[in-house]
């Protein structure tokens, strides 16, 4: 028995739900044993407590850990307003609107001075239902999905943060901070607490690299045109990774769409990843005008490593010169790990059942 | 940053529960045990101010006179400058009070919550 005290809303309801549910409750993400014995559950907003992805998301990082959710279902619309089946097509149409886009010069560009910030909300479709992430996903992708929250109700989820891996295309769009825009070529720009961020998109129509020159980068590469005051940017080459709402893989294109209106930086983004999702995902951006001008909180240059260390691939051999490791060292690193959150969730899985067994047998 | 708490008396004494409210964070917590608040009082040996996280080590003397020192994960550095916390805010040798959640492995450390200073201001 612990005394009652300073509820909030979210405790409330949960307290609620315990007083009529006790011990009849359904298996849920936070009970189940095996999340891979329940996909008919997946698409069920009680599976999740009533929880969004983004409170799923901040289960293992707060203190609200098993409590009902807020979410609404169609919260934020997922799908695409659009019709394209594809990025390219996409950008190609919205450029014969442009009628082959503007072409500005020092003077003409408008005016995006200024420090911006994404706000709270951490877009592409958070605050939904988990249960309606899940929907929007192809099969093997709801199946990952799921995994990471599981990982996340049992808290030992995995975050690149954590790792020092750099955030990822997505990540990159969400924290952008500055728009530095000339005639010919942006460069958007962010600085987070463990990384920083850079992204150029080139106007002045020399287009994407040569398709036998073409990789994976970790934040793509971008193409884009004027339309009148609103700058429109094609994606491609993105590396896959985990960061946003869901997953992404290499085949990832993207449309951006920004615009200045106020002390606000509009925009919106359209995915195309057919492998991960059943229809163009869509979301919108909003940038708010940062007007804490304060010299002592300008972006800098940061790195993870500052504080998590160096890595330990590379290291000092007993002989006393640098070394590397390989293959089969225990702490050897596989650089050509394409999902490496996969291979953390499934040694985490593993673990966890064991270490809960022991609890179980042991009474601990 | 804590979200706002409604504060709701019930009659009933039977049945009695204890809830934390909800703190955000950019990476994982699960090292923290968020459900248990504990307080020590002890005398700073460094303070590392850096991103992306800033550390407090402070030494605490135990039950029988040791001095353990405790590992104390802060915030950002941009969130420590709004919240009046600069480099010289902790200098080695000042008598501070944590308040934390501790690491749930039992481990000498934890997260702040805040942070009573030499100067006797708190910091969260």
């Amino acid at each position: 028995m612990r005394a009652l005290q300073n509820l909030d809303i979210r405790s409330f309801i949960s307290f609620v739900a315990f007083l009529f549910c006790g011990g009849a409750c359904a298996q849920d993400i936070f009970t189940t044993e095996d999340f891979r014995q329940d996909r008919e559950l997946w698409t069920d907003p009680a599976y999740y407590r009533n929880n969004s992805a983004d409170e799923m998301r901040e289960m293992d990082t707060a203190s609200a850990y098993g409590l009902e959710g807020t979410a609404q279902v169609g919260a934020a619309e997922l799908a695409s307003p659009y019709s394209y089946q594809s990025a390219w097509e996409h950008y190609l149409s919205w450029l014969e609107e442009a009628d082959g886009g503007t072409q500005h010069t020092w003077d003409t560009l408008p005016d995006w001075r200024g420090r911006f910030i994404g706000g709270d909300d951490r877009m592409y479709g958070g605050q939904n239902p988990a249960s309606s992430v899940v929907e929007f996903l192809t099969p093997r992708y709801q199946e990952y999905f799921v995994q990471d929250m599981k990982s996340l109700a049992d808290k030992r989820s995995w975050g690149a943060n954590a790792f020092c891996f750099p955030g990822g295309f997505t990540t990159s769009v969400r924290d952008a901070e500055e728009f530095i825009i000339t005639p010919d070529r942006t460069w958007i720009l962010g600085a987070g607490n463990n990384r920083n961020y850079i992204r150029w998109i080139y106007t002045d129509n020399s287009g994407h690299s040569s398709e036998d020159f073409q990789y994976p980068k970790w934040h793509g590469e971008s193409v884009g045109f004027w339309n009148g005051d609103a700058l429109i940017v094609h994606t491609n080459q993105i590396r896959g990774w985990k960061g946003g709402l869901t997953e992404f893989t290499d085949q990832l294109e993207t449309v951006e769409r920004y615009r200045r209106v106020g002390d606000v930086l509009e925009g919106e983004i359209t995915f195309y990843d057919p492998e991960v999702h059943v229809k163009p995902f869509h979301s919108k951006l909003a940038y708010e005008l940062y007007t804490d001008s304060r010299p002592e909180l300008r972006p800098l240059y940061n790195t993870c490593t500052d504080t998590n260390g160096p890595a330990t691939k590379v290291y000092m051999d007993e002989r006393g010169i640098l070394n590397e490791r390989l293959p089969g060292d225990p702490l050897y690193w596989d650089a050509t790990d394409p999902r490496p959150w996969d291979t953390f969730l499934n040694i985490s899985e593993e673990r966890y059942r064991l270490y809960r067994n022991n609890i179980e047998v042991s009474g601990n | 940053m804590k979200t706002k708490m409604y504060k709701i008396v019930f009659a009933v004494s039977l049945i009695t529960a204890s809830f934390l409210g909800s703190a955000k964070a950019h990476h994982s917590h699960s090292m923290f045990d968020l459900e248990q608040e504990i307080t020590i009082t002890g005398t700073v040996t460094s303070f590392m101010f850096r991103n992306p996280h800033c550390f407090l080590y402070v030494d605490v003397e135990d039950e029988s006179g040791n001095l353990v020192n405790y590992w104390i994960e802060m915030a950002p550095i941009p969130r420590m400058i709004q919240n009046g916390v600069g480099i010289k805010t902790f200098q080695p040798g000042d008598t501070v009070i944590v308040n934390m959640y501790p690491l749930n492995d039992g481990r000498p450390g934890g997260n702040y919550i805040n942070i009573v200073a030499a100067d006797g201001n708190t910091y969260d």
